[in-house]
């Protein structure tokens, strides 16, 4: 039997909710309730901030954590396209060659930033480290779908072994750029590797919740279709999928979608790997339901493990992909002992 | 129904299917047999769509396959293939309504549930429906995707004829389903549907087919039409090996190789 509950939805709510108020309220300085509701009325109301905890709270708190939670939906929602896409449960969001890129592109501009046009870097600004990333996410994705068109169509095997290989040069990219760098610069490369999102404002809350709002509701328009990927290739396209549109299609949200969040907390591991098996054992893998649940167990998941990066060892800051790491690859394991069953008839590759 | 017309297909010089023709009408029963590598995969193929001929053209409806869209495709025709390999657990009811994803947008219909209750019914699957396909054996599981593919046909009539083609559909069956399942196909037939069925068992073709297409090297040796008379010749010819005809109590012809 399938385990799916009716209560799943409510239950992930109230957890989600509880989850945020807890991330807001605890941290360097604590914000109660009350400063909540009052900085919220002030902010309506057009007035400045009551107080420093208001301040603390509309200004550093609450972006960062809207956008710990868009994050976490883009990661575990990326990931649940990614699997149901290449017909594997061990496929990340990273598979294109995204991830890599974009690391490579950060990498780039810690390292070269100093060379470059004075005022580019002036102008850009923060935006930088973003833009590089965003675009060496593209780049590489690019690279990698170009050089896997070959013939006639894009076979999922090939795919998939061009998508390692283009990872593989994008970390020797890093790689080569952190031996190049001075050790400030090498210490950036490494904490972005790493992720963080301490510096998050409300610029990038916006750019990332309408790129994935648009990738959500897209995403789900092809729910359908992606079940039917389930029975195979051949057998999605007797039952009236067009597998090539539809690869495209979901290679494009996912690049968009994993580009502009990678481009501004750089790398987070594991994340969209586990929430789809977690969420598969909970609501069964009908994508209809595991896109929604994925993406609320995404911004939970990655809320908490902001909520441990900040609160560990304060008031130091543990970077939040050694967290979710961590505590993700054990997890991992231990589903996996348990569901094989789950995976082993048929499972895994074409 | 479909008309193939002069057909071939060839990969790299080898050629796996040789000028055939056929026509099959609506509530015909036409059964393809013959030798492993003859072909008979391969044409199937070409009539569903998924491989183009090299040579020749197809009609469905008097329009040529390879114009068709996918999704139309998907309301005209279905097929049930030799095998399936399932990459994340579902549960076999989720399965069958599989086959109604061509006609509904989002969320199923009533109409949709009911008509996948009801060839669930009738491939005698029902209490497997929340059953996770994984678990199920290889025979069940041909049940469960049997009732998808009657699903994704859905009801037919004079106005909405369509074709039901079967790749080896009773080879993890036990005896009593092998013609349960074709039984079901043939009652297809009835209301407007051409099936077009790939079997290995001579005696079931005999038992169901209106038309046997023995293939052999590419080719179609010999189209036996249901009221002449299968000989030992031909099987032998057929098959490269010796074979008896028992006469059956009842009429009819009973082979035994």
């Amino acid at each position: 039997m399938l385990r799916k509950s009716k209560y799943l939805f409510p239950v992930l709510g109230i957890l989600l909710l509880a989850v945020v108020i807890s991330a807001i309220a605890l941290g360097a300085v604590s914000i109660t309730l009350e400063d909540m509701f009052a900085a919220a009325n002030n902010w309506i109301h057009h007035k400045e901030p009551g107080n420093i905890y208001q301040a603390v709270f509309l200004q550093i708190r609450l972006p960062r954590i809207l956008l710990c939670m868009i994050t976490g939906a883009i990661l575990a929602v990326s990931g649940v396209l990614m699997q149901g896409l290449f017909r594997n449960p061990i496929v990340e969001p990273g598979l294109l060659g995204t991830i890599a890129g974009a690391a490579f592109g950060a990498s780039l501009v810690f390292v070269l930033s100093g060379s470059m046009n004075k005022d580019i870097v002036h102008f850009a600004g923060p935006m930088l480290v973003p833009i590089f990333a965003f675009a060496g996410g593209l780049l590489a994705t690019a690279v990698v779908y170009t050089l896997s068109k070959g013939t006639s169509r894009v076979t999922v095997t090939t795919l998939l072994l061009i998508g390692i290989a283009v990872n593989a040069v994008g970390l020797s990219g890093t790689g080569f750029m952190s031996y190049i760098a001075r050790d400030p610069q090498a210490r950036s490369i490494t904490f972005w590797n790493l992720g963080t999102f301490s510096g998050a404002t409300w610029l990038q809350v916006w750019i990332t919740g309408i790129v994935a709002a648009f990738v959500f509701i897209l995403s789900l328009r092809y729910a359908k279709q992606l079940n039917t990927l389930v029975l195979g290739e051949e057998e999605a396209q007797y039952a009236g999928v067009d597998t090539e549109k539809l690869k495209r299609r979901i290679m494009i949200l996912n690049t968009a979608m994993v580009s502009v969040a990678t481009a501004f907390v750089g790398v987070i591991s594991f994340m969209g790997l586990i929430i789809p098996h977690v969420m598969r054992l909970l609501v069964g893998s009908d994508h209809k339901k595991l896109i929604p649940a994925s993406m609320i167990a995404g911004a939970i998941l990655l809320t908490l493990a902001d909520m441990g990066a900040r609160l560990l060892l304060a008031p130091a800051e543990v970077p939040i992909g050694i967290i979710t790491s961590l505590v993700g690859a054990p997890i991992f394991v231990i589903l996996l002992k348990r569901t094989h069953i789950l995976y082993s008839k048929g499972g895994g590759n074409d | 129904m479909i008309d193939v017309q002069h057909v071939s297909f060839a990969v790299n010089k080898k050629i796996l299917v040789n000028e055939v023709s056929l026509f099959v009408e609506p509530g015909e029963f036409v059964v393809i047999m013959g030798p492993n590598g003859a072909g008979k995969s391969t044409l199937l193929k070409m009539m569903s769509g998924a491989l183009p001929p090299t040579k020749g053209k197809i009609l469905l409806k008097g329009k040529d396959l390879v114009t068709y869209k996918t999704d139309q495709l998907a309301k005209q025709r279905a097929v049930l293939s030799q095998h399936y390999e399932i990459s994340f657990p579902l549960s076999a009811r989720e399965i069958v309504m599989m086959g109604r994803y061509p006609y509904f947008n989002s969320f199923p219909r009533a109409e949709d549930e009911g008509i996948v209750t009801d060839r669930m019914e009738r491939m005698q699957v029902n209490d497997l429906a929340d059953r996770s396909y994984q678990t199920l054996s290889g025979g069940e599981a041909q049940k469960v995707q049997m009732s998808r593919v009657l699903a994704q046909i859905g009801d037919t009539s004079e106005n909405e004829q369509k074709l039901l083609l079967l790749d080896e559909p009773v080879s993890h069956l036990d005896v009593k389903y092998q013609h349960q399942l074709l039984a079901v196909a043939k009652e297809c037939c009835k209301k407007q549907v051409a099936v077009i069925a790939v079997l290995h068992d001579i005696n079931l073709a005999i038992k169901y087919a209106d038309r046997i297409l023995f293939m052999k090297q590419a080719s179609v040796i010999k189209s036996l039409a249901k009221d002449e008379a299968v000989t030992s010749e031909l099987l032998e010819a057929i098959f490269d090996i010796k074979c008896n005809l028992v006469d059956l109590p009842g009429g009819g012809k009973f082979v035994v190789f």
